[in-house]
């Protein structure tokens, strides 16, 4: 009894689908020309980009002096009309040590700037130091200065957990190479005036390129053994997460804008004590050398990339990063694309730090 | 190895082929193809540029051999290899050999139906559907071989991505209420781990479709990407992107006329697990209906409504085809900066390097001025409208017409930078005929013509909020046989664009970060003409000039054009 009740009903059903359908179409389309407005803004509120720039508080520092080796810090407040692109140096009036900060946001009190005592760009902040904050602004010349800030005494500078090299050994065995063409000049104390960023000495890659000449000018490559001074071929890292190990130097820019930095990683695939250049990876990291002065440069293993050049490491056994089979690091300067002539850059204290990157 | 060896194993390779050949089991089929482009490249822009090359050649012959395989009544293997020798590559030097396509599929129980390897996999246009390019449709004759050759290479099927994984079908008949059931499932890997920091990424798509008193159908499809737990050892980072769909499709009369109608509604979730800054995005809904109604055989008339909210996300449905961050194959690179030259008409109509073959989690960058409303088809987050469309479609005594013409009316759901909705309006035209017969001509002439108009307002500070974006696109196309299988071939496609955008750029969230702030007083234009030698249905060739120029009146010294030679043999077997 119930089962044909229940075929009535669907029979019924059936033949009230097709004006119950075409209810629902009419329905839709009413909540559809209601075309509702929903109040809530995707993105970023243009007038917040686009509108007029104009600088509403100035920029102040939270304090007047500040001990960072006591661990204060220095907040930065201060508010713009608009979001647009901005560079803040904190400059030592006396060291010329730089600390940058880059963002885009308006409200510096909603999203204030911390500054901890570190830095962007070498040497180091000094004790008694007077610094003042500079924002400089990429699409337009406006400069903005704070009052200064007296630095009673400086942060002191951490521990790296793998020292690579200091370059404070003249007599260590780097194996170095170049084009033919070029001229070479290794570990230099105080090199055209410059000094280095810590104790006496640095090392500097230099070379001229010829208009035709290929973008490598020369290299230097430093074996994890002796850069360890341990018995190992290999680095001996904490992890083997090549996104927990980051290496870190400072690197310094003549302001030639013609240099170009690749810090590469040979792997030992097959852990013979052997690095084979056409069958074993080398992963590297490259940068252009866009700055004048010293910068301290962080990546992490996991930023590498595979060597691209035919024959040399661009071809991994093991198919993939192995941080516990670098047998060495090799420093290549090349020439931007499209540049000539000398270039130069130096590094100092090249390092590897585990979980975060080196803040000095 | 050597040669030799290598040459004895792919003789003993063969054997076993041969021997099924003999017994039939085993079909041959394939493609072969020869392609040459040889052009030039001048203009205002090209006069300051001491880089680019002004002449440019390329080329390619291509193979494809394919094996229908039958080793038994119930299974099936598919297999096709490749082989690529470009012009430049001689004696061998640019030869290279691939596996195109392969798959093996069958009946288990003689009742589900399975298919491992490759799959050509569609859903629905909210959850895992491939729709059709820029500038892809009402193209002139002219244009066809080379819009075949990019759907062939890319495996643009019915708007069908290419996936590999498994799939599994099977379906019931149930009474007169209950009609039948059918249910689909796939499997299909969609990034490869680097066992490090990238895991495993899963695409797994469910339908279930009823059939219900004849006419109803009542459908539920799920698509879900997935990356999988501890497929890289060193992250434990998770997307996730979920749609689930629900439509029904139903047919009827009233009176002598029939209807149509369709509908699909749902929702997508997107989640982001253990990765630094990822925000919660919020479900978003969608829902669609049509209604088409035949007054006559040759009439239809189609009213559509769409509303897509704009979180949401549909990893298989939103993915583009055509991919403007691509780099083109002749020309890649202008001016003493060499900057990429971005994709103009005849880069995208004729260069497989635009076409994209793979589903994208972001939402892909699109250029306004081919397509501003839709450009991520029906499921184009932010949207909401309706379009009407009319259309004639006869076979009469002068012989086949073809015309429709739609109007769409879009608004937005939610202001991108501001409070003010961009409105969007779109009026378009096409007509297709073999005019011929009008005339009692024996010899065919083929006429085509379309016309599309597309509008953007917004409201708002003006060179801040306020948008006005006028676009337009004519095609037109003539073909007429001089001779049995021997065609003159002309085409014109005119793109004019007029007025500012701000185009999102978004992070890897797809969150809106900036707007780029672009005007356009843009004429474009493509001149195609030449001739087509159809040795058969499948077999042609193509001898044709190519003109395109770009010129933004606001930018005249960028203006440049390319004129190409192009030869195109295509032949499937």
């Amino acid at each position: 009894m119930q089962l044909i009740d229940f075929r009535c009903f669907i029979i019924y059903f059936s033949r009230t689908m097709k004006k119950l359908l075409l209810i629902f179409t009419a329905c839709f389309l009413f909540i559809l020309s209601g075309c509702k407005k929903d109040t809530a803004i995707e993105g970023p509120e243009l007038v917040d980009l686009f509108g007029e720039f104009a600088l509403l508080e100035p920029i102040r520092a939270s304090v007047k002096s500040v001990n960072f080796a006591n661990q204060e810090q220095v907040s930065f407040s201060g508010k713009l009309s608009i979001r647009t692109q901005w560079t803040m140096d904190i400059i030592g009036l006396n060291s010329g040590a730089i600390k940058t900060f880059i963002g885009n946001e308006k409200d510096f009190n909603a999203f204030p700037i911390i500054w901890n005592g570190t830095i962007t760009y070498a040497p180091f902040f000094r004790k008694n130091e007077p610094c003042v904050a500079r924002l400089r602004f990429e699409n337009y010349s406006d400069t903005i200065y704070s009052d200064t800030i007296s630095i009673t005494d400086i942060r002191p500078t951490p521990s790296v957990d793998i020292l690579i090299d200091d370059f404070e050994s003249p007599q260590r065995p780097y194996n170095t190479f170049t084009e033919g063409q070029q001229t070479f000049n290794g570990t230099s104390v105080n090199y055209q005036g410059v000094s280095p960023t810590e104790k006496t000495r640095f090392y500097v890659l230099a070379g001229n390129r010829g208009p035709t000449a290929s973008l490598f000018l020369c290299g230097m490559n430093l074996s994890a053994r002796v850069s360890q001074g341990l018995g190992s071929n290999y680095f001996s890292f904490a992890t083997d997460n090549p996104n927990n190990i980051y290496f870190n130097a400072y690197v310094y820019g003549w302001g030639d804008n013609k240099a170009e930095l690749s810090i590469e990683f040979q792997e030992d695939d097959n852990k013979d004590g052997i690095y084979q250049p056409a069958q074993e990876g080398a992963y590297n990291f490259r940068l252009p050398v866009n700055w004048k002065g010293w910068k301290l440069v962080s990546f992490s293993y996991g930023d590498t990339r595979i060597s691209t050049a035919g024959g040399f490491g661009n071809v991994d056994r093991t198919g993939k990063k192995d941080p516990d089979r670098i047998i060495a690091t090799q420093f290549l300067l090349l020439s931007q694309a499209g540049t000539s002539g000398i270039t130069r850059v130096g590094i100092d204290y090249a390092n590897f730090t585990y979980y975060k990157p080196f803040q000095p | 190895m050597n040669k030799n060896t290598r040459y004895v194993i792919y003789l003993f390779l063969m054997l076993p082929i041969t021997l099924l050949a003999q017994e039939k089991k085993i079909d041959f089929f394939g493609s072969g193809r020869f392609a040459l482009n040889n052009g030039s490249i001048g203009g205002a822009l090209i006069d300051s540029d001491t880089i680019t090359p002004r002449k440019q050649m390329r080329g390619a012959t291509l193979f494809d051999l394919g094996f229908h395989i039958k080793p038994s009544a119930e299974t099936e293997i598919k297999a096709i290899t490749r082989v690529t020798n470009d012009i430049n590559g001689f004696w061998g030097g640019g030869i290279v050999m691939n596996v195109r396509e392969l798959y093996l599929r069958g009946l288990l129980l003689k009742k589900f139906k399975y298919q491992v390897g490759d799959l050509n996999t569609r859903m629905t246009p909210f959850t895992l559907y491939n729709r059709e390019g820029e500038l892809s449709v009402h193209n002139p004759e002219a244009l066809n071989t080379f819009s075949e050759v990019i759907a062939y290479d890319k495996f643009y099927g019915e708007n069908t991505w290419r996936q590999q994984g498994a799939q599994l079908d099977f379906g019931f008949k149930f009474n007169e209420i209950v009609n039948s059931l059918n249910v689909k499932g796939m499997i299909t890997k969609n990034r490869q781990t680097d066992y490090f920091s990238t895991p495993d990424r899963l695409f797994s798509g469910t339908s279930i479709d009823f059939t219900l008193f004849k006419n109803l159908g009542l459908h539920y499809n799920l698509a879900h990407v997935f990356d999988v737990r501890e497929s890289a050892m060193f992250s434990d980072a998770r997307f996730s992107n979920t749609v689930h769909s629900f439509g029904l499709t139903e047919s009827f009369f009233i009176k002598q006329f029939q209807f149509k109608l369709s509908g699909e509604a749902g929702f997508s979730k997107v989640s982001y697990e253990n990765i630094l800054a990822a925000p919660n995005i919020p479900t978003g809904n969608f829902a669609t209906a049509s209604l088409t109604f035949n007054p006559s055989k040759a009439w239809h008339v189609k009213l559509h409504a769409n509303r897509v909210e704009t979180h949401f996300r549909s990893m298989g449905a939103q993915s583009r085809r055509v991919d403007f961050n691509a780099v083109a194959s002749e020309y890649s690179y202008y001016t003493n900066r060499e900057s990429v030259r971005p994709a103009n008409m005849l880069d995208i109509l004729t260069d497989g390097n635009y076409y994209n073959l793979f589903l994208t989690p972001n939402l892909q960058g699109f250029n306004p001025v081919y397509e501003n409303i839709l450009p991520y088809g029906q499921a184009t987050p932010n949207r909401q409208g309706v379009q009407a469309e009319l259309g004639f479609r006869s076979k009469v005594q002068l012989g086949l017409f073809v015309s429709n013409m739609r109007i769409s009316r879009y608004n937005e759901i939610s202001g991108q930078g501001t409070l003010n909705l961009r409105n969007f309006s779109e009026i378009q035209w096409d007509a297709n005929s073999n005019i011929n017969h009008f005339y009692n001509g024996k010899r065919r002439l083929n006429l085509s013509v379309f016309y599309r108009l597309q509008k953007t307002q917004r409201e708002g500070i003006k060179n801040i909020e306020e948008i006005q974006l006028n676009t337009s696109q004519v095609k037109f196309g003539l073909s007429y046989e001089v001779v049995p299988k021997l065609h003159l071939q002309m085409g014109l496609l005119l793109v004019q664009a007029k007025g500012n955008e701000f185009m999102p750029s978004r992070n890897a969230f797809n969150q809106v970060v900036f707007y780029e702030r672009s005007n356009y007083d843009l004429n474009e234009t493509l001149f195609l003409g030449g001739i087509n030698y159809q040795f058969s249905k499948h077999n042609s060739l193509k001898i044709q000039w190519q003109q395109v120029n770009w010129d933004n009146a606001l930018l005249p010294q960028n203006q440049y054009a390319i004129n190409r030679l192009s030869v195109l043999y295509n032949l499937f077997f």
